[in-house]
């Protein structure tokens, strides 16, 4: 009898503990857009931006706490929206030479299932871009979309921009 | 095992004793020894309530639910056994809210594998079942996982259903059953089971089954319990012989 009851406790004790709550950090989220910068001049080589920072417009809070310096950015796109706007701006800290654009981001979110800790995540089809500057002097010469207009994940860059 | 082993062999070797004894000692005066005793054991149908699925309604505004069961008893320890049920159960997970309903059945059987002492009739039984489960699934919400944090959560309200699910399983039961008052019985047992088919909701997942509980995703098993109530309406008796010391 004792072994028994012993037994139910056991498993009981199995149903508590088998909890699997936590949505661990190699699951797949929502990507980010990842950009490469290349050299308007020279189309095949990179060419990084100098102190680069981003915000959504009519934001007060910039994307990186510290400008980036670099070939590759990865930046968030609204989940909830169809659309997202960006000002890119470029030599931030060096007032005569800053210069700024502002950029479209056009998708449509769809959201998929990952599993029980995590939900959901949205990725993004129909991506497509706009530059709204009609300034000439705007720093982004020329955009790319590389690949498929789908963003699913940050293995490669959704976008190249020639400046 | 043993023990009915012995009480067979004794029964026989009783009968055949005497047989023989009849023969070889027809002069000698009868002496009546009392060397076993007799009893009628009930056979029946047992009907009877899950406990704990009431009770937690009472006690769990996200549950409701409730579990009819039966079973009749057919040779000296095996009981075929069914268990009807509904439930209806709101869960909340990290990033989203949502709800599981519906009806199940379970088929199979008990065995008792406990020698009671005569007269008594209470059990230590392992089960096996078939179940299986038709239910739904209401997704209430859900906020968009992010890591990045730049712009607020993506909460959205959508109310979604998914119908027409189902499962079914294989359940493996241990439990106790002791006889409280005379054919009223309290048993308690847990439940291990395994999926063997379901069907999926389309971008949505098999959370919670009625009759089965949590799916666990990394795992094809589940776990449940139970305690019950059950009745006995006593049909035929058939007597039992155990010897005593």
């Amino acid at each position: 009898m004792k072994k028994v009851l012993f037994l139910i406790v056991i498993i009981l004790a199995l149903a508590s503990c088998q909890h699997n709550d936590i949505c661990t950090e190699n699951q797949p989220t929502t990507p980010k857009l990842v950009i490469k910068f290349y050299n308007y001049n020279n189309p095949n080589q990179l060419k990084p931006v100098e102190e680069f920072n981003a915000r959504e417009v009519n934001s007060e809070n910039y994307y990186y706490e510290n400008n980036r310096n670099d070939t590759l950015i990865k930046i968030p796109l609204r989940t909830n929206h169809q659309s997202t706007v960006y000002e890119f701006i470029i030599n931030k800290d060096s007032m005569d030479i800053q210069q700024s654009a502002s950029i479209e981001f056009i998708y449509t979110p769809e959201e998929i299932y990952i599993n029980r800790p995590c939900g959901f995540r949205a990725v993004f089809e129909n991506f497509d871009v706009q530059v709204l500057d009609n300034n000439p002097d705007t720093w982004i010469k020329a955009i790319e979309i590389p690949h498929e207009n789908t963003i699913n994940d940050e293995e490669s860059a959704h976008l190249y921009i020639y400046h | 095992m043993m023990k009915k082993a012995h009480i067979c062999i004794f029964i026989i070797s009783l009968f055949l004793g005497s047989f023989f004894n009849g023969f070889g000692q027809v002069q000698s005066s009868p002496e009546i020894q009392i060397d076993s005793i007799s009893y009628m054991e009930r056979y029946g149908v047992r009907i009877g309530a899950d406990l704990s699925k009431p009770i937690r309604t009472l006690l769990d505004k996200d549950y409701q639910g409730f579990e009819i069961k039966g079973d009749f008893r057919i040779t000296n320890n095996l009981y075929p056994a069914v268990e009807i049920g509904y439930e209806d159960f709101d869960f909340d997970e990290n990033n989203f809210d949502a709800n599981s309903k519906g009806g199940y059945a379970k088929l199979g059987a008990n065995y008792n594998v406990y020698s009671n002492w005569i007269g008594m009739q209470n059990e230590i039984y392992v089960g096996l079942r078939y179940g299986f489960a038709t239910y739904s699934e209401t997704l209430y919400n859900y906020t968009v996982y992010d890591k990045d944090h730049y712009f607020p959560p993506d909460y959205k309200e959508v109310n979604q259903k998914y119908n027409n699910l189902n499962a079914h399983w294989v359940e493996f039961q241990v439990g106790i059953k002791a006889e409280v008052l005379h054919n009223l019985y309290l048993s308690l047992h847990a439940q291990v089971k395994r999926i063997i088919t379901s069907n999926e909701p389309k971008n949505f997942d098999i959370l919670w089954i009625p009759g089965y509980n949590r799916n666990y995703a990394d795992s094809p098993f589940g776990i449940g319990w139970g305690y019950s109530v059950s009745y006995m309406i006593p049909l035929l008796k058939k007597e039992r012989v155990q010897k005593i010391d």
